[in-house]
């Protein structure tokens, strides 16, 4: 077992390392009818089996719930070494992994844990986030959907919209207002709600990129359990912030780790086969510019996650610039992508990986960036409001 | 040698209290417009602090930080626009740091820097001529030199039997120096004639390195210049008042302040790095200078541009700091060779590499 070596960093990765080329071997090949969408599903349920062999498909999640508390810097090495072979990303998977357990745990009744993590950790139950509402998007705290007490129950009228990986989930947690006299952030509670509940609709939203990742969810009196309740009545926006966090870490850290992969790798390849645009200038030196932007993404990154600890302010001020930075430079390489005119500049090709697929598929996957997990125009007015402490607005 | 963030962070943030009092707004301004007690008492200020002595060996007299604290130390030298000698000098013991043992004719420049004894100018921009060595005298032309109104010295290229580095002692005669009149009156650039000079140090080799610790040295001075630029817009944008509330409440104005920072994370992560590389001598360190000068360089163009534009009227005015920086962050521009030239040349790094990959797999 790889985790025999929990306790000594280089024979961990060497141990996963030696294990990873036969786990991969087995990938399904698309079916000659099969869509990209249904592949790619079968193929990301099939690496967590594969990973759930080794205990490694929830590694960071606590050891009564399904996890093995993997500790950080392996869970990083682990992220680094999965990147390195090209392996799945279970992006379906991302509210599941993340946000449940960054939810449920500090806040979740030892009942609601005990229902709802196992399940993911052992079979992949996929989770969706019911936040965002048409009326409710930057100024999330302003969300309209209501939840009214009935006995037992919660009857939830309203629209979500912008709910990631809606259209596969089967759970969703959901922000709705229980008490809409209350001042509006204190009027949120948290909500985990079965999407097979009567009075529940899902649409897809189609998307630039084709896909339809993304989707709606209609509310029409809709009963949900108060078991089924997160804390208090009221306490939703707060319990939120610690759903939102779980959003950074390690999930910017392999896309950095991608991103940085797939320039050393063109240039590869370009040596390889010797490709014509070194000997263009502009492309030349767009290339230098986004490798150096590339590799302070990645000391940024690694200076957050095992640097000395930074006060308040300045831990906002680096992660909202981080997301502004990031986001910026991973449209900057894809742009650059496209122009270099290489095949996948125009025809459509992988439409897999955000972050390695083909080059105009990854470029115009790249807007959701700017504007998804806050807009980087909210990101900035973090940064100047509660980092350089300019006056609000 | 490994040396302990402690000790760096002690050294800069020496350097950034002492500098605060000693060089602030009003004397850079003094200096700009010519007072030469400014730099001659700053001079003697640096010395006493043994910031030049603090990345030199210990075995000249150092206290053997090395390139490390060199790119920490002109950090602050760039935030407070300091006089050109102090950062020409810091270049010239990080490459005497960077030459190792048994380099006698090295360990004598060291041991003049590390007292103050020498202010010497270094190759800054690309310029034209050379300076030939025959029969133990230097003769010839370069022009391009930077450094501060005080400079004595100059650490130049020379060509003999092979690439050299020679120490010239400026006299005003056999080694004369001429200025050219430049807008970023912080530092000097200019043209050094020689005639049947005698160089008191001739190095084997080592002005590719030397141009390499310019340019490293530029780097930090755009990231410490940027983050200055940052601040006093802050400052200013909450301070002034429009439409009865400060300027800084205004979106318009406050993104791009953000945007001041969010375009620093980069260069300072890319400083760190590259002189880290330097210090352990590293195979791909001048790759990643070169990388860590072209970032910083630009971003810090734009931050100066930005806090210029930001002052609004004031910022046009002589009176206001930002047209120092601006000068300055655009004088950086051409240091080390231009920035365009600089990315090639991380290029060029980037590709030897990728083509080492692209043999070992084939």
């Amino acid at each position: 077992m790889i985790l025999d070596h929990i306790d000594d960093e280089n024979r961990f990765r060497d141990a996963l390392r030696a294990w990873l080329p036969d786990a991969l071997s087995g990938r399904p090949e698309r079916g000659a009818d099969e869509d990209h969408v249904a592949h790619d599903g079968r193929v990301q349920a099939w690496w967590l089996g594969v990973l759930r062999t080794q205990k490694l498909a929830t590694p960071h999640w606590p050891k009564e719930y399904g996890g093995v508390a993997l500790p950080f810097r392996l869970r990083a090495i682990m992220t680094e070494e999965l990147v390195r072979v090209d392996a799945p990303t279970p992006m379906r998977y991302m509210i599941s992994f993340n946000h449940l357990p960054a939810t449920l745990i500090p806040w979740g009744s030892e009942e609601q844990k005990r229902k709802y993590l196992p399940e993911i950790a052992e079979e992949g139950m996929i989770w969706c986030q019911g936040f965002s509402e048409p009326g409710a998007g930057s100024d999330l705290a302003g969300l309209r959907t209501r939840a009214v007490r009935d006995g037992d129950h919660y009857v939830l009228n309203g629209q979500k919209i912008w709910s990631s990986f809606s259209v596969f989930a089967r759970r969703s947690i959901v922000l709705a207002r229980t008490d809409p006299d209350a001042q509006k952030h204190a009027g949120i509670s948290f909500f985990l709600v079965d999407l097979e509940t009567p009075g529940i609709e899902i649409r897809p939203i189609r998307q630039i990129n084709g896909g339809a990742k993304f989707g709606e969810i209609f509310f029409t009196d809709a009963r949900v359990p108060v078991a089924d309740r997160v804390g208090e009545e009221g306490m939703g926006w707060k319990i939120a912030q610690s759903t939102l966090a779980s959003e950074r870490g390690l999930l910017w850290f392999e896309a950095a780790e991608k991103l940085h992969r797939r320039l050393d790798g063109l240039l590869v390849q370009a040596a390889r086969e010797g490709a014509d645009w070194p000997a263009d200038a502009e492309m030349r030196r767009c290339y230098t510019e986004l490798r150096a932007r590339a590799h302070g993404m990645r000391l940024f990154l690694r200076e957050m996650m095992y640097g000395p600890p930074v006060d308040g302010a300045e831990e906002l001020i680096r992660t909202a610039a981080f997301k502004v930075a990031f986001s910026t430079f991973r449209m900057d390489l894809m742009s650059f992508l496209v122009r270099l005119d290489t095949p996948d500049a125009y025809q459509v090709g992988n439409t897999e990986d955000d972050y390695l697929g083909g080059a105009m598929f990854s470029y115009l996957t790249g807007y959701s960036g700017m504007f998804g997990a806050g807009t980087n125009e909210i990101m900035k007015n973090i940064i100047a409001e509660r980092g350089l402490g300019l006056p609000k607005g | 040698m490994t040396v302990q963030d402690s000790d760096l962070n002690l050294v800069a943030d020496n350097a950034r209290k002492v500098l605060s009092e000693a060089f602030a707004s009003r004397d850079l301004h003094r200096h700009f417009d010519g007072d030469e007690t400014v730099a001659r008492r700053l001079w003697s200020l640096s010395t006493e602090m043994g910031w030049i002595a603090a990345i030199l060996p210990e075995r000249v007299g150092g206290l053997g930080l090395g390139v490390t604290a060199g790119a920490r130390l002109l950090r602050e030298f760039g935030r407070f626009a300091v006089p050109g000698e102090l950062c020409s000098s810091a270049v010239a013991a990080m490459f005497v740091a960077s030459a190792g043992e048994g380099g006698a004719a090295a360990d004598g420049i060291g041991e003049a820097l590390a007292t103050g004894a020498i202010r010497p100018f270094v190759p800054g921009r690309t310029g034209g001529g050379s300076l030939a060595l025959e029969g133990g005298a230097v003769s010839g032309t370069v022009a391009g030199l930077i450094g501060g109104r005080d400079g004595d010295t100059a650490l130049v290229p020379v060509s003999g039997e092979g690439p050299m580095l020679a120490l010239l002692r400026i006299d005003g005669r056999a080694a004369a120096f001429t200025a050219d009149d430049i807008w970023d009156r912080t530092r000097t650039i200019g043209t050094l004639t020689c005639r049947d000079a005698e160089p008191e140090a001739i190095l084997e080799g080592g002005g590719g390195t030397l141009r390499t610790f310019t340019r490293l040295a530029v780097a930090a001075d755009c990231v410490g210049m940027h983050e200055m630029s940052l601040e006093r817009t802050v400052d200013y944008a909450r301070s002034r008042e429009q439409f009865g509330r400060p300027i800084g409440s205004f979106q318009a104005l406050k993104h791009r302040m953000a945007e001041m920072r969010i375009a620093l994370e980069v260069p300072i992560r890319l400083l760190d790095h590259a002189a880290t590389l330097c210090a352990s001598g590293a195979n791909d360190a001048a790759t990643w200078v070169a990388l860590a000068r072209s970032q910083a360089s630009d971003a810090s163009i734009h931050a100066a541009e930005e806090e210029t534009l930001l002052h609004g009227g004031v910022g046009y005015t002589w009176d206001f700091d930002c047209h120092i920086r601006l000068k300055r962050a655009m004088l950086n521009a051409s240091l080390g060779g231009r920035t365009s030239d600089v990315r090639d040349d991380a290029f060029g790094g980037l590709m030897a590499s990728a083509r080492r990959v692209a043999e070992a797999e084939a």
